[in-house]
């Protein structure tokens, strides 16, 4: 079931798509089995976009089509059928044969995985490092003297301003989503600003204590650039 | 009652009587003024209109019959506090308009356990101690005095709901409020009776507030000797032997 | 009317099944897509609300919020804190109080499938039903002076289509069929929550006490429903409406209608008190009196 351009389907957010069929809602599947016992449950409700448990599955196998490890099949390719089968579907072009030698990290232009970050396309790499944020009030603890990313793009508007302990910016707050809005993109909309009308934030019992905060109250959060 | 009240009761009297009239012909007395012929037809007035909107609501049988003459449903539901309201304001009025003819006292207790004798028509007079009002008139109207105050209360809790004052507050005043309904009906229909057909002659005194002496001496003897000072079963007797009769 | 004795074949077997709404509070998430869909199929206006410390959408549900989920948090002895979420709409009990409260003609009817629909034509707005529900469900609309609730979307159960809240729902703690079907389920369960799951006292929520709803819940704890957002665990009718609309009504009300008779049969038989003097007797007439 894909999305069509003759007007014969409807689709609210691609990410839905395929997810109710005439078979109904498939999320809801609570089918059981797992024939490969390789924890990929097919009929278990659904993932977008094909139903597809493993992404880049193909990389599962050598470069004749042929699993690496047999006790672990994931897809393979099927010489009679000319296309690629298997235990889960397969994220790779169904009818590309093993002698076309096609990536099978296909989202990359290079057709396999990095390991490091090629030039070009990140700042920073060529590995992956843990770094505090900007505005950490800790020091990092693997490199304090190199807390954030060295290579982060900062602004030098009057409005770039960070925020330290000493100036008072003891509380880490994070943002998250909601099921009832989109980001800020429902906030005018009706339905969903009844669902939850106010922005609001989640503070730990003790801080709230601490802090002398009741639930419901109205509370200013603050940082160096604004509040 | 306070003098307050006196003062005020006579006013609205005095201010009927300019407004009305009342026509005492020869072998009448002076029975009800305009005031309270007024007061009393209101409260009758809104007693009815409360009354068969009230039925309306009260059993879904009756609902088909007695919503229509008010306009559907919830109209009937609308007004219907709304003749209430209007049903208590005046009946308070006719209460301190007649708090003091309306005492309670032994004669009427005593008349009352000779209930037998009014329905069962063996005596044709009055006993002697009756006054402006007997027993059976104080009885009812101290029933009314009692069914409005329950009317009002339950009443105002049924207007503002369950949300104002409670789901059982709801539950309960709603049988209350029937209970009264269903007593005072009962109560009118014998009024309505013995102010009619039951006792011929009774009619015009709230019509057009006077009554033969006849009808006086008959049925509040006391009363008639205070206001003409002549002995009622005398002045039956001489009535009798000059072959006065009163006409069917 | 058949030849054979006793009743006849058929007799008293219902031909519609009764439907019956299955609630998982267990696997419900909270996500509100009931919440939506019910207003979207029901085309209900939008209504201010406000943050009030909680994740719900309004206090409790509206004229035109029919059904709303009840957020709870419960701490356990350990400590620990469950987050509970209860759909809370109206129940369509077996017996409902809010059609034993209503004095309106066919203001609210009871179908044979067991849903309770609002008819808001012949609603009056007296608002009896608010005080008879014993889930505060029925809500008044002050502008229309009627009644709404949920009407377990009737109008698309009557096509064969399930509710808009159950086919909006993403986790399937919602089902929808026979009251036989869900009941089999949810008992199913509720015995799994007990066995694989440590839910000692996980149960089905459908009271007796008013002859069972077509609403029931999976409770984690069915001992407690009272912590999922205020559920009255033996949910009555008030017992002044059950006495007063079906025994002392009729009796009053007939006992009452006998004054009429009763005072026109005094009429006719002892007659009316004449002022006196009467005109004398006929000679010879006999005054029967018996």
């Amino acid at each position: 079931m894909w999305l069509k351009d003759d007007g014969t389907t409807l689709s609210g957010n691609w990410l839905y798509c395929g997810s109710w069929t005439e078979a109904g809602a498939l999320t809801q599947r609570r089918g059981t089995e797992d024939p490969s016992e390789l924890g990929i449950y097919p009929n278990w409700a659904w993932s977008w976009p094909a139903n597809r448990r493993v992404l880049y599955n193909r990389a599962s196998c050598d470069g004749n089509g042929k699993p690496w490890d047999p006790s672990r099949r994931q897809v393979w390719w099927d010489e009679a059928k000319q296309s690629w089968i298997g235990n889960d579907v397969p994220d790779f072009k169904a009818d590309s044969t093993p002698k076309d030698h096609m990536g099978p990290f296909i989202m990359n232009p290079e057709g396999v995985g990095r390991l490091f970050v090629p030039l070009g396309a990140m700042a920073d790499g060529p590995f992956s490092e843990f770094y505090e944020p900007i505005e950490s009030p800790i020091a990092n603890p693997l490199h304090p003297n190199q807390s954030s990313n060295p290579v982060v793009k900062k602004y030098k508007t009057d409005l770039d301003k960070y925020g330290t302990v000493d100036q008072g910016f003891n509380v880490i707050c994070t943002t998250y989503r909601l099921t009832e809005h989109y980001h800020y993109w429902t906030k005018n909309n009706p339905m969903n600003v009844q669902l939850v009308p106010e922005p609001f934030v989640e503070v730990p019992a003790e801080l709230a204590d601490r802090m002398g905060i009741r639930g419901g109250e109205n509370v200013r959060v603050t940082s160096a650039r604004s509040q | 009652m306070s003098t307050a009240v006196e003062r005020f009761d006579d006013k609205a009297r005095a201010t009927f009587d300019r407004i009305g009239q009342t026509e005492v012909h020869e072998g009448e007395l002076l029975r009800h003024r305009v005031y309270t012929r007024f007061l009393h037809w209101m409260v009758a007035l809104f007693f009815f209109l409360a009354l068969f909107s009230g039925f309306g609501i009260y059993l879904p049988w009756l609902f088909r019959w007695f919503t229509p003459i008010f306009g559907g449903g919830p109209l009937s539901r609308l007004m219907h506090p709304w003749f209430g309201l209007g049903f208590v304001l005046f009946f308070g009025l006719q209460m301190l308009n007649w708090v003091k003819p309306m005492m309670w006292t032994p004669a009427d207790t005593k008349w009352m356990k000779n209930l037998g004798q009014v329905l069962g028509g063996k005596e044709k007079m009055e006993p002697p101690e009756t006054g402006f009002f007997n027993g059976g008139q104080k009885a009812q109207f101290w029933e009314i005095v009692a069914g409005s105050a329950v009317y009002l209360v339950t009443g105002i809790i049924l207007w503002f709901g369950a949300r104002t004052f409670g789901r059982w507050a709801v539950a309960v005043s709603y049988v209350l409020h029937d209970i009264s309904a269903v007593i005072m009906l009962g109560g009118i229909f014998i009024h309505i009776y013995l102010s009619t057909i039951g006792e011929p002659g009774t009619f015009p005194a709230m019509i057009r507030g006077a009554v033969s002496e006849a009808w006086a001496w008959t049925f509040h003897p006391a009363w008639y000797k205070e206001v003409t000072g002549r002995d009622p079963v005398q002045a039956c007797e001489e009535a009798r032997r000059r072959g006065q009769f009163e006409s069917k | 009317m058949s030849g054979h004795s006793g009743e006849a074949p058929g007799f008293g077997v219902q031909r519609e099944p009764e439907v019956c709404k299955l609630i998982d509070t267990t696997i419900c998430m909270g996500c509100k897509a009931c919440e939506v869909a019910c207003v979207e199929w029901n085309d209900m206006p939008f209504g201010p609300t406000t943050f009030d410390n909680t994740y719900q959408t309004m206090p409790e549900t509206r004229w035109n919020f029919w059904n709303l989920i009840k957020f709870n948090e419960h701490q356990r002895e350990d400590g620990t804190v469950q987050w509970l979420m209860r759909k809370d709409q109206c129940m369509h009990c077996a017996d409902p109080g809010c059609l034993r409260a209503c004095p309106a003609d066919g203001a609210i009817v009871q179908y044979v499938n067991g849903i309770v629909d609002f008819q808001q034509e012949n609603c009056i707005g007296c608002e009896f039903c608010v005080s008879g529900c014993p889930y505060d469900i029925p809500k008044f609309n002050p502008a229309t002076k009627k009644v709404y609730k949920c009407t377990l979307c009737s109008d698309r159960v009557g096509q064969g289509l399930e509710p808009a809240c159950i086919k909006a729902c993403p986790t399937g703690c919602l089902k929808f069929g026979t009251k036989e079907d869900m009941k089999y389920i949810a008992e199913e369960r509720a015995k799994q929550l007990r066995e694989n799951f440590g839910f000692a006292q996980a149960g089905v929520y459908d009271p007796q006490s008013i002859g069972g709803t077509h609403v029931v819940y999976v409770l984690h704890d069915a001992s407690d429903p009272e912590r999922y957002g205020g559920l009255p665990k033996d949910p009555v009718i008030p017992w002044s409406y059950t006495v007063w609309k079906w025994l002392a009504k009729p009796v009053l009300g007939t006992l009452s209608l006998m004054g009429l008779v009763g005072v026109l049969m005094h009429y006719v038989s002892v007659g009316p008190r004449r002022p006196q003097p009467e005109p004398p007797l006929k000679e010879g007439t006999d005054v029967h009196r018996g």
